[in-house]
C-alpha cells in the first residue's frame, strides 16, 4: 500500500512522502500524495474489497465459482441506470449524496430492481436458475445501454465512457467519503451475514434443515451485494475480475470455503488485487492509464489460472 | 422419549399427494415402500422442505410448521440423501455447521463436535477434507451434523444407497443407536435392511400408508413383483417359466445356490421333496417353482415320492443338490434311483455321489448347456 504511494507520474522520493504524508496539503507534492494518491489508494481498497465481497458473497448464493456481479447482470443494470442519468436526464432516487449523487441513487435502484428480478424468479424456480436469469437480464440492459448511447449526444457519450470504463484517476477526497460512508457499513453487514449464512455452504436443502431461513438469507445477500456492487460503479466505473478472482484467491490460498472465512479475507484478497492492478494501471505506460478492467484481466488471469492448476496438481 | 405425531399430512405437487397419518414408535421406524411411492415426498415435507397440502406435524405437542426455521432445526432434522459437494471442508467443519441453531459463533463447539465424531467412532477423521471420505465415512459426518443439532426427531431419507453392505450395515446400527434418544425415520427400500433392522414399518404405496407394523408381516409382495421370502429376509428372483428342465432333489439348503444360479440363468426347474422349513422350502416356496412339500421332519409319504417322481420324469435330468441321506429323505434316494432306471440322467453335486454321476458346482453351466 505504502509502495502505491510513491508511484505516478511525477516522481517524488520516498523519503519525501513519508514526511508530508498525512498532513500536507500545501506544498505540491504534499499535495500530490495526500490530495491526489491517498484517496486512491483507499479508493481501490475499499472499492476492491467491495467487489470481491459482492463476489463472495453471489457465489456462496449461487454454489457457484463463476457467480461475480458481472456475470449475474446486476453491474449491467446499474450502468444502464446511471446511462440513463447521465445520458437521457432521466433521474431516479435521491439527489443527495455529494457530486455523484444522482447517479449513485440511479445505479443503486437499477441493482435493486434487478436483484429484486432475480430473487422473485429464485424463489419460484431455485438458485440454478438464478445464473441463467441473470446472464440472460445482464445482455438485455448491456443492450439498453448500447441504445441510450446510440440515442445520445456524442460529448455526453465520450465522458460517459470514460465514466464507467473503471479508474481510481477521479477518486477524491469527497467521492472517498460518499462512497465509504455505504460501502464501509454494507462490508461490515457482509460480516455478519457471513456468519448468518454459514450452513448454505451446504446447498439450500442441507442448509434449511440446520435451520437456516434460506429465503431471508438470500434476500440479504442479494440487498447487501447489489448496494456493494452499485456503489463500485456509481464511484468508479466498471472494474471486471475482481469480484470473481478475489474470492477465488482466498479460497485458494486458504483451502476454505466457510463464507464466515471467506467473506472477510476476500475483503482483503480483493483490496490487494484492485490496488496492484491500479498501481500497473497507471505505471505500465505513464503519462497514460490503463482502464483497469483491461489490467485486472491481464494480470488476474493468469494468476487464477496458476492457482487452480497448482491446486489440482495437488490433488 | 419423544412424542412425534405426524398429523394427518398431506404432502405433493398438483397430480401426486401422498397422505400420512402416524405416530412414530420406539426404535427404528421405517418407511418402506417402492420408488416413486412418496417416502422422500413425506420426509421432505415432515422436515419442513415442503408445504403440506394440509396437516401438522407435532413434536411433543408442538406443531413444528410454525416455528422458525431456526427453533424448528434444534426439535427435528434431517439427514438427506444427496451429499452436499465441498471442495475443501474439512470434516470437522461440516459437523460444526449443526451447531448453528444453537449459536452463529459455530467454532466455539469444537469440543462438543470432537465428542461427538468420536462417539460415531470418526474421530480420527476431524481433520480430513470432506470430499475426501469414502461414502460411508460422509455419511457418518452427516449423522455427527445432524446429533450436533440436539434434536428430538432425526428423519433419515435414504441413508444406505450408495454404501457398500459393511457402511449400510455401520449406518443402520449407528441410527437403531441413536433411536434410543431421539425419534428416528429412516426411508429404506432394500428389504433386507428393513428385515434386520426396522422395529415399525410404515409401507406407503398407492398415495397413502397401507400398513404400520412389525417388518415380518408388511404386505410386500402386493407391491413387489420380485419374491420376498420374510423368514430369509431377502429378495429371490422368480423362477423361471417354462417345462422343468432339471428336477433339483433339495435338503438341508443344499439346492439353494443352485435354484439361484438357475434362475439367473432362466432355466426353469422344478424341486422335490422338500421339508418345510428347510432352507431349500423357504427359497423354492419364494420363487414359486414347481414344488413337492412335506411336512417338517416327517419320513417321505409315498404321496409326496409319487409327485416328484412324476417331476423328475417330466424333465431332463435330476440333480442330486448333495444333501446326505437319512431316516427322513431316504425316499429321495429311492427317487433318484427310480428316476435313473427309467432313463433320467441322473447327476449329483455330493463329493461322494450314492447315485448318478458327479458333478461339481462350476459343471452346472455346462450341464445346462449339455441338456438345453
Amino acid at each position: 500500500m505504502f509502495a502505491s504511494l510513491f508511484l505516478g507520474t511525477v516522481h517524488i522520493p520516498p523519503g519525501k512522502v513519508l514526511a508530508v504524508l498525512g498532513w500536507d496539503f500545501q506544498s505540491v507534492d504534499g499535495y500530490i500524495v495526500n490530495g491526489i494518491r491517498l484517496p486512491r489508494v483507499l479508493g481501490a481498497l475499499v472499492g476492491g474489497a467491495a467487489l470481491a465481497v459482492a463476489g463472495a458473497l453471489y457465489q456462496i448464493l449461487l454454489r457457484n465459482p463463476l457467480a461475480d456481479p458481472y456475470v449475474l447482470g446486476i453491474a449491467n443494470a446499474a450502468i444502464f441506470f446511471y446511462g440513463l442519468a447521465f445520458l437521457v436526464g432521466i433521474q431516479v432516487g435521491l439527489p443527495a449524496l455529494a457530486g455523484q449523487g444522482i447517479y449513485v441513487s440511479s445505479s443503486v435502484l437499477g441493482a435493486a430492481i434487478v436483484s429484486a428480478l432475480l430473487l422473485a424468479l429464485s424463489a419460484r424456480y431455485g438458485a440454478l436458475y438464478v445464473l441463467l436469469f441473470g446472464v440472460a437480464l445482464g445482455f438485455v440492459f448491456g443492450a439498453g445501454t448500447q441504445i441510450l448511447i446510440a440515442l445520445a449526444d456524442v460529448m455526453k457519450v465520450g465522458a460517459f465512457v470514460l465514466a464507467t470504463l473503471g479508474t481510481f484517476s477521479g477518486v477524491t477526497w469527497d467521492r472517498l467519503l460518499a462512497m465509504s460512508v455505504v460501502c464501509l457499513p454494507a462490508l461490515a453487514a457482509a460480516l455478519a451475514l457471513s456468519l448468518y449464512i454459514s450452513p448454505y455452504v451446504l446447498g439450500e436443502e442441507h442448509a434449511a434443515v440446520t435451520g437456516l431461513d434460506v429465503r431471508a438469507a438470500r434476500v440479504l445477500v442479494v440487498a447487501v451485494a447489489s448496494v456493494l456492487t452499485a456503489m463500485v460503479i456509481a464511484y468508479v466505473g466498471v472494474v471486471g475480475f475482481v469480484g470473481l478472482v478475489g474470492p477465488h484467491i482466498s479460497r485458494l490460498l486458504l483451502g476454505t470455503e466457510s463464507p464466515q472465512r471467506l467473506v472477510p479475507t476476500s475483503a482483503l484478497t480483493g483490496g490487494m488485487v484492485t490496488l496492484a492492478a491500479d498501481d500497473m494501471a497507471r505505471s505500465l505506460l505513464p503519462p497514460l492509464e490503463l482502464p483497469i478492467t483491461a489490467v485486472t484481466s491481464l494480470v488476474g488471469v493468469p494468476v487464477l489460472i496458476w492457482l487452480l492448476t497448482r491446486r489440482h496438481v495437488q490433488g | 422419549m419423544y412424542r412425534v405425531r405426524v398429523d394427518s399430512v398431506e404432502a405433493g405437487y398438483p397430480g401426486f399427494r401422498v397422505r400420512a397419518d402416524i405416530e412414530l414408535g420406539e426404535g427404528l421406524n421405517c418407511l418402506v415402500g417402492p420408488n416413486g411411492a412418496g417416502k422422500s415426498t413425506l420426509i421432505r415435507t415432515v422436515v419442513g422442505l415442503l408445504r403440506p397440502v394440509r396437516g401438522a406435524v407435532y413434536v411433543d405437542g408442538v406443531n413444528v410448521y410454525k416455528l422458525s426455521p431456526r427453533s424448528r432445526a434444534r426439535v427435528l432434522t434431517a439427514l438427506l440423501p444427496d451429499v452436499p459437494t465441498l471442495h475443501f471442508m474439512r470434516a470437522i467443519d461440516v459437523v460444526l455447521l449443526g451447531r448453528y441453531p444453537h449459536s452463529y459463533l459455530l467454532y466455539r463447539a469444537v469440543d462438543e463436535a470432537m465428542r461427538v465424531m468420536a462417539r460415531l467412532g470418526i474421530g480420527d477423521l476431524a481433520e480430513r477434507r470432506f470430499a475426501e471420505l469414502s461414502s460411508g465415512q460422509r455419511q457418518r459426518v452427516l449423522i455427527a451434523r445432524a446429533l450436533m443439532q440436539r434434536p428430538r426427531a432425526l428423519l433419515v431419507d435414504e441413508p444406505t444407497v450408495h454404501l457398500d453392505i459393511d457402511a449400510k450395515v455401520h449406518v443402520m446400527s449407528m441410527l437403531r443407536e441413536l433411536s434410543r434418544e431421539m425419534a428416528v425415520l429412516v426411508s429404506v427400500h432394500e428389504p433386507d435392511i428393513m428385515y434386520r433392522f426396522c422395529d415399525t414399518v410404515y409401507l406407503v404405496w398407492g398415495g397413502t400408508i397401507r400398513y404400520v407394523g412389525p417388518p415380518e408381516e408388511a404386505p410386500l409382495t402386493e407391491i413387489y413383483a420380485v419374491p420376498l421370502s420374510p423368514a430369509i429376509g431377502t429378495l429371490e428372483l422368480p423362477a423361471p417359466r417354462g417345462d422343468p428342465l432339471l428336477h433339483l432333489v433339495p435338503g438341508a439348503g443344499t439346492c439353494t445356490p443352485v435354484m439361484r444360479r438357475l434362475a439367473a440363468m432362466r432355466v426353469p426347474f422344478s424341486v422335490g421333496v422338500a421339508h418345510v422349513g428347510d432352507l431349500d422350502h423357504f427359497v423354492a416356496a419364494a420363487m414359486g417353482a414347481p414344488l413337492v412339500s412335506e411336512q417338517p421332519y416327517a419320513e417321505i409319504s409315498d404321496a409326496a415320492l409319487e409327485a416328484a417322481l412324476r417331476m423328475a420324469l417330466r424333465s431332463r435330468a435330476a440333480l442330486h443338490c448333495g444333501c446326505p441321506f437319512g431316516a427322513a429323505n431316504s425316499k429321495n434316494l429311492a427317487l433318484l434311483r427310480e428316476a435313473a432306471q427309467r432313463g433320467i440322467p441322473v447327476y449329483s453335486l455330493s463329493r461322494d455321489p450314492p447315485v448318478g454321476e458327479r458333478l461339481d458346482a462350476a459343471g452346472l453351466a455346462g450341464l445346462v448347456r449339455k441338456l438345453g
